[in-house]
């Protein structure tokens, strides 16, 4: 409903500044600009980005992520070259040391491959997740089918990310440490 | 344990929190292309953003005085986002500022043939995407001019403002707060790591500096406290800070040797724009608004000391040896007109 009060304001914004000019007057450059300005950042949709990162990390290993950024933007903004995304992002990882799922926030600058369905580059960026990870396979903790929930961090800059995550032993095991500090470096975000 | 944690907190924080990404930028690339002013766009985007920010902090304090400072420092966090700041990333997407490159295929052209295409592509300039060119009153700059504008620009202006406080005096203050801003130009976000120090970036981050003054200026404040909260006075308009020292193609760069050998040839063919009448005309009308800058009094006395090599080496009469488009090399072309 508040949509369509926009849009309607945004035509009639339109409408006025067209009377305006068919007046013969000078139209008002800057009054327009700020309707103009105030009428992007109202009228925003919703886009689902798909995201995907290829990693060496420990105790993961090798591994391979995707997942999805769920975010907002003004509707106008076609994003074809640089753009800013932010959002939810959900992510799950799959590697030859166990599988983690992630979700969070995350915010970045990249570019999305021509459908603009998937981040193709990203140029800086940062999210923070919470995960839940199960280790296995090749796994060097032992035992080696261990879980663990935590908190992920992730820098991106050129293409490059790279994370660090602190998790807790959920399974318990009083001999030993329950903390374990995990990272990782690889391509993607 | 947690000495580990707070390693890695400590870590991603001062990965995260550097105020902008060394990004290049080529106005001779988009010259052939006439483009719409963007002025009256930048200062709604910006007017908007400063309401927000006050809006804010109104809402926020529930009775509590805001100092004047405060509410800058919530200003200047509305613009940032790491590396990148807000403003530039807007002006990079919004179809409301006209900007060269507009698409995707021009940018990947753009890439492909700027003055810093003849660098490898593992180079560091070709790291990061370079900015587009905008146009605002009747001067073109790269869009990552309202990034210094808005991030340098609030670090200078914290210096200046440290400064005035110990006692030190008008320009001596605002020079020794320059001064202190061309560090990260000379080292991390330029000489040092790419060989390329932008005098218009430094420009740019002094009239950043002139802003935030101006938010709390003593005599004449943008920001007054009324009985509604804080209030913006007098709005934002670019056309108080910017000139034609933001453009890179007037207000050259200055190049470490290394650097200069190989971004010499990515000028070069732009030798023919020196025959341009539109070009030409452009360069009169900045010559004729060219006036002395701070910064630039303090780049020159870095020049002088022998600091820096002189921006005189840098420019495109030089690089073309003054032969014109007699000069130009085979190498990709810039932005066709429209």
């Amino acid at each position: 409903m508040a949509r369509r009060m926009l849009m309607g304001l945004a035509i009639a914004s339109a409408f006025w500044a067209a009377a305006v000019a068919g007046d013969g007057r000078e139209p008002n450059g800057e009054a327009l600009a700020r309707d103009r300005v105030r009428s992007e950042a109202s009228l925003e949709k919703e886009y689902v980005l798909g995201t995907w990162r290829l990693r060496a990390s420990w105790p993961l290993q090798a591994a391979g992520a995707i997942g999805a950024i769920l975010g907002r933007r003004p509707s106008s903004w076609d994003c074809a070259t640089v753009c800013e995304f932010r959002g939810f992002q959900l992510q799950t990882e799959a590697g030859s040391g166990g599988v983690q799922l992630t979700a969070g926030w995350a915010s970045l600058v990249g570019e999305t491959d021509r459908s603009g369905r998937w981040l193709k580059r990203v140029h800086v960026g940062y999210a923070v997740r919470g995960a839940l990870m199960r280790t296995g396979g090749n796994s060097t903790l032992d035992p080696k089918a261990q879980t663990f929930a935590g908190i992920e961090g992730t820098v991106a800059a050129t293409r490059t990310s790279i994370s660090i995550g602190v998790y807790r032993r959920a399974s318990h095991r009083p001999s030993s440490d329950p903390w374990i500090v995990a990272a990782g470096v690889g391509w993607g975000f | 344990m947690r000495s580990r944690i707070l390693a890695t907190c400590l870590a991603v924080l001062v990965a995260s929190s550097a105020p902008a990404w060394p990004l290049e930028t080529d106005q001779y690339w988009a010259s052939a292309r006439p483009l719409r002013d963007a002025t009256d766009v930048i200062n709604a985007k910006v007017n908007f953003e400063i309401e927000a920010a006050l809006a804010d902090v109104n809402r926020e304090r529930g009775g509590r005085t805001a100092a004047c400072e405060e509410v800058v420092d919530r200003v200047a966090r509305r613009f940032r986002f790491p590396f990148f700041q807000r403003i530039e990333t807007w002006a990079i997407a919004s179809p409301l500022v006209d900007r060269v490159p507009a698409t995707r295929d021009e940018e990947l052209r753009y890439r492909d043939s700027s003055l810093y295409s003849t660098s490898a592509k593992s180079d560091v300039v070709r790291w990061m995407p370079l900015s587009p060119t905008i146009e605002a009153h009747g001067i073109r700059f790269g869009t990552d001019k309202l990034s210094h504008f808005f991030s340098q620009g609030a670090i200078y202006h914290h210096v200046h403002r440290r400064l005035s406080r110990r006692g030190v005096p008008g320009l001596e203050a605002e020079r020794r707060a320059i001064l202190r801003g061309t560090f990260p130009e000379r080292t991390v976000l330029g000489f040092t790591s790419s060989g390329v120090l932008s005098q218009a970036d430094l420009e740019a981050n002094y009239q950043g500096m002139r802003f935030y003054d101006g938010l709390c200026s003593p005599s004449d404040p943008a920001l007054v406290d009324g009985p509604s909260g804080w209030t913006l006075r007098r709005p934002f308009d670019l056309r108080d800070y910017v000139n034609p020292h933001w453009d890179e193609s007037w207000h050259v760069c200055i190049y470490t040797p290394r650097r200069w050998k190989k971004v010499v040839k990515g000028i070069r063919q732009y030798c023919g724009l020196l025959d341009d009448p539109t070009f030409l005309a452009r360069r009169e009308a900045y010559a004729r608004g060219d006036d002395p800058s701070v910064a630039d009094d303090v780049v020159h006395d870095l020049v002088r000391r022998g600091k820096l090599p002189d921006p005189g080496l840098f420019t495109l009469e030089r690089a073309c040896d003054g032969a014109g488009s007699a000069h130009a090399e085979p190498v990709p072309t810039a932005a066709p007109p429209r």
